[in-house]
């Protein structure tokens, strides 16, 4: 039973992934970097990383979105480059939040992720058009990205709130710790 | 377990580090380039293979390139010293939205078609400027 709850709870987070991704493509930002994006997806990725206690499972969240994101609305070429800022924002997000624990919030995390995304992004660009010079378009994304990144970490903190509240949650992902 | 709302003195440290890192091959690349130089002209590449070089300086009038490979079609246009991308037919249209550009170090991009727009400083001119202000 708690395992079905967890396992609910995940499928949950990969929907709203899926949905907060599609739907940032649809709203239109002006003066935002050209390449840039809300990275409002970041979002499930901080949530999940902050209650979801096998981080297999959170890769497993990452993983599904990519796919399901580019399989609704992308293409090929969107999930090499995805892939790899995401790979990159996991990897910096869990090093900062075991490292650091308690000294650091949600929002440093989330604007770590978020750049980190954005070093990815502008790495596999390089490998691309096979040119170095387009690390000089990185400070442009990044400073977008701190931003996103920092007012991603604030809603992420008013939700993760809640999300320890529910009871029956808790019990399910204590659950699931032992196992 | 409530969480609490606050920006701890970390967060601060890791957001400077980020800001650092994303400056850092910058800074570094920056000193090669030269942002005051006499003329500039665009440097094309497709797939890391230089296509065309298009001086910028002087050209005032509306002009229009069409750069065509086996990637795809983006039609590049130059005006009051600046370039930009018109019209691809990519899928995301991301270079599109790039602007006119006209300084140099100003990229434009267009993944889908590895296309890279780069404005440069002319070298050969400025150093020759340099040296005059030498003597």
């Amino acid at each position: 039973m708690k395992q079905t709850r967890y396992l609910i709870y995940l499928s949950l987070l990969v929907t709203m992934a899926l949905v907060l991704s599609l739907i940032e493509r649809t709203i239109p930002v002006p003066f935002m970097t050209p390449g840039a994006k809300l990275g409002l997806a970041n979002l499930v990725t901080v949530l999940a990383l902050y209650s979801v206690p096998k981080k297999r499972d959170i890769a497993m969240i990452i993983i599904a979105r990519l796919f399901l994101t580019s399989i609704f609305g992308g293409s090929i070429s969107g999930l090499i480059y995805g892939s790899m800022g995401a790979l990159l924002s996991f990897l910096i997000m869990i090093w900062i939040k075991e490292t650091l624990k308690d000294k650091v919030s949600i929002i440093g995390v989330s604007a770590a992720g978020a750049v980190f995304h954005n070093i990815g992004q502008v790495i596999v660009s390089m490998c691309i058009v096979q040119n170095i010079g387009v690390v000089l378009y990185l400070p442009f994304l990044s400073i977008a990205g701190i931003v996103t990144g920092v007012f991603v970490g604030i809603a992420a903190n008013y939700i993760i709130t809640y999300i320890y509240r529910l009871p029956m949650l808790k019990e399910a992902i204590e659950d699931c710790k032992v196992v | 377990m409530e969480m609490k709302l606050e920006l701890k003195k970390w967060d601060i440290i890791i957001i400077g580090l980020l800001l650092i890192i994303s400056f850092l091959p910058y800074s570094l690349i920056k000193e090669f380039i030269d942002t005051d130089a006499e003329s500039i002209y665009a440097y094309i590449t497709v797939a890391g293979e230089p296509i065309k070089e298009l001086p910028l300086t002087g050209q005032v009038n509306y002009k229009e390139f069409v750069v065509e490979t086996e990637y795809g079609k983006n039609i590049i246009v130059i005006e009051n010293e600046s370039i930009a991308v018109a019209e691809a037919d990519c899928p995301d249209h991301v270079c599109e939205t790039f602007g006119f550009k006209n300084t140099p170090g100003d990229i434009i991009v267009c993944l889908p078609h590895q296309l890279y727009i780069e404005v440069r400083g002319n070298l050969a001119d400025s150093t020759e400027e340099e040296d005059a202000r030498g003597y």
